[in-house]
């Protein structure tokens, strides 16, 4: 109880910046690029993908990433509660917008609920992972994973991988297709594969408890 | 170990080594030193946000690494940040939030009330945390540590780039808290601010509380850093804070240990002739009859010589020594200058200072900080509270 009371407390900030900070704005601006480039083809899966783990990046760098947030966590562990309760909080404040640009770019693409549950469940994976890193690294992180995510996210790894140069390279960059979360393999979330629930789950519950290891260590850093 | 706020035993983490301190409930206490020394990391070990690799930390009978130390213990530094985009009022609901979590009696809006009005904070309550200036950071640092209602206290180089009218604010409401029994932990580059600090609120605590020593002659001593005898306007302050409280010059008496004296000569003789103008007075501390102090002898501000302990213990058992307090003891006679021993404890070192015409003498000094308001108490065990007894049988 005491537990999901921090954990509420930490998500309750994510709204009064929505207004105040270039988030909400950023956010919009990605809804409707997203919208817009449906109309030119892109198919209402990825759009869908696409809302949900980039606006989960852009919630990841507007509620944790900037050195100001980062070094205000040492001041919120002063206070009774736990670095799993701020990253947990954190990561639902950033997933909790990313959730509803997906519901408003799926009803204005192709309204369906598998479409929407695969675009929810991308935020909450990729929202997880770039938590684990702006909390340690800052906001260069999350520009970097913003644009994997956007430029080679969608694409499938043979794609990719047929792209790098033959032998480690090859089969590190299939490895990290593979393991990493990305979004061919949330795809399949919407047809209801339970290895891509399974993935997304994995990596939202590892991002969180990566993000906590680091909040803990910033207990001593003010 | 519950009698006390704050303990810390035997602490050693990074440069630091064997540093031991304990805290009664309403006590201040302030620790000074250069940038580097190690301040931040101790402080940060009473507020539990560092483990030291010896030692323990309790706050209230429990570790400071514990959960539960949260909610006794608060935390606020020079540099603290909060999320700039956010009100004060909304930053404190946070905080506030995760109190009320680990209280279930207390309402987060009930707590952030109480912070804003403890902090002087009641005005700025809707401003933006990125338009505050550094005063008001600071009362949201103070506000947000603490909030709901913790009893210890741990500020971090709290005063540092202040202006003179929100440091003596701030220092009134850290004052208010103490006497409501929250134990303070400061820590201070400028030791210089802490004296300062000190005696402003002893004079106040005087001001406020004549009844309690007025009538009888009493005197309180403040001791003093080197950098405070550097600082040209700090008995001009002093000057005006007596004015202020209406108290008497001689009531005001200031201890500086001989081994300042020697670092700045020129300023310490400066030191000495305001002193002597303004009338509050000066006592030598660790006193060891050395050549270059003779001099300062012929001041009048100089009431007292405190004998170094090492000094009038070593007499017992080695001449040269025992010819030095004798000469201190004569000379201090023959100048009309009191002269006390320290840590005069065994019945054996009470018949010597008495025989050789001591006047006064204290036992072993206190093992632990004491609160402003019982110095009147240490004052008098110092200087006063213990006369030999001529006749010691």
């Amino acid at each position: 109880m005491r537990f999901l009371q921090c954990v509420t407390a930490e998500s309750a900030l994510v709204a009064p910046r929505f207004t105040r900070t270039r988030l909400g704005i950023s956010l919009l601006a990605l809804g409707a690029s997203l919208v817009w480039l449906s109309s030119r083809g892109l198919d209402p899966v990825t759009v869908a993908l696409l809302a949900g783990s980039l606006g989960a990046i852009l919630g990841a760098a507007g509620v944790a990433g900037s050195d100001n947030e980062r070094r205000a966590l040492a001041t919120a562990l002063s206070h009774p509660t736990t670095p799993l309760a701020i990253a947990t909080g954190r990561w639902l404040a950033l997933t909790g917008p990313a959730a509803l640009l997906v519901i408003v770019c799926t009803a204005a693409v192709d309204w369906r609920p598998s479409i929407v549950a695969a675009g929810i469940v991308a935020a909450g994976a990729v929202g997880s992972c770039a938590l684990s890193l702006v909390i340690p690294l800052g906001n260069a992180t999350a520009l970097g994973l913003f644009l994997l995510m956007a430029l080679a996210g969608a694409v499938a790894p043979e794609r990719l991988v047929a792209l790098a140069h033959p032998g480690f390279v090859r089969l590190a960059a299939a490895c990290a297709l593979e393991l990493g979360p990305a979004l061919w393999h949330y795809r399949d979330v919407a047809t209801g594969d339970w290895r891509a629930i399974a993935h997304a789950l994995a990596w939202t519950g590892l991002g969180v408890l990566i993000a906590s290891a680091f909040i803990a260590r910033r207990r001593a850093l003010n | 170990m519950t009698d006390y706020a704050l303990t810390l035993f035997d602490i050693a983490v990074r440069g630091l080594r064997g540093v031991s301190l304990a805290l009664l409930p309403g006590e201040i206490a302030g620790v000074v030193g250069p940038a580097g020394a190690g301040k931040t990391t101790l402080l940060q070990v009473a507020a539990g946000c560092m483990r030291p690799t010896r030692g323990e930390a309790w706050v209230w009978g429990c570790r400071v690494t514990d959960a539960n130390a949260r909610k006794l213990i608060g935390y606020a530094g020079d540099q603290a940040a909060f999320p700039r985009s956010l009100r004060v009022r909304e930053v404190l609901l946070y905080y506030a939030r995760l109190h009320a979590a680990a209280d279930l009696e207390r309402t987060p809006h009930g707590l952030v009330r109480e912070a804003l009005e403890l902090a002087g904070l009641g005005a700025a309550r809707n401003l933006l945390v990125g338009t505050l200036g550094h005063a008001d950071l600071q009362r949201l640092a103070l506000a947000q540590a603490l909030l709901g209602g913790r009893r210890v206290l741990v500020l971090d180089e709290f005063f540092t780039n202040l202006d003179a009218i929100a440091r003596r604010d701030l220092r009134g409401r850290i004052a208010r808290l103490a006497a409501e029994g929250v134990a303070v932990l400061i820590a201070a580059r400028d030791p210089a601010a802490l004296d300062e600090h000190t005696v402003q609120e002893l004079l106040a605590w005087l001001g406020a509380n004549r009844a309690l020593w007025n009538g009888v002659p009493t005197s309180f001593t403040v001791n003093l850093s080197i950098a405070t005898l550097e600082d040209e306007r700090f008995l001009t302050k002093v000057g005006a804070a007596l004015n202020t409280h209406g108290i008497a010059a001689e009531t005001l008496g200031f201890e500086i240990a001989e081994s300042l004296c020697g670092q700045q000569r020129a300023k310490v003789e400066r030191f000495f002739a305001q002193c002597e103008k303004l009338g509050v007075w000066i006592a030598i501390d660790d006193f060891s009859f050395d050549s270059q102090m003779l001099p300062l002898l012929r001041s009048k501000a100089l009431r007292m010589l405190k004998l170094d302990a090492r000094l009038t213990a070593a007499a017992l058992r080695d001449k040269l020594s025992q010819a030095m307090v004798v000469a201190s003891v004569q000379a201090a006679k023959v100048l009309g200058i009191h002269c006390s021993a320290k840590k005069a404890d065994s019945h054996a070192s009470l018949q010597y200072l008495a025989a050789i015409g001591l006047d006064y003498a204290q036992g072993t000094a206190p093992t632990r900080t004491v609160p402003l308001e019982a110095i009147a108490t240490i004052v008098d065990s110092r200087s006063g509270g213990n006369p030999i007894p001529e006749n010691n049988e």
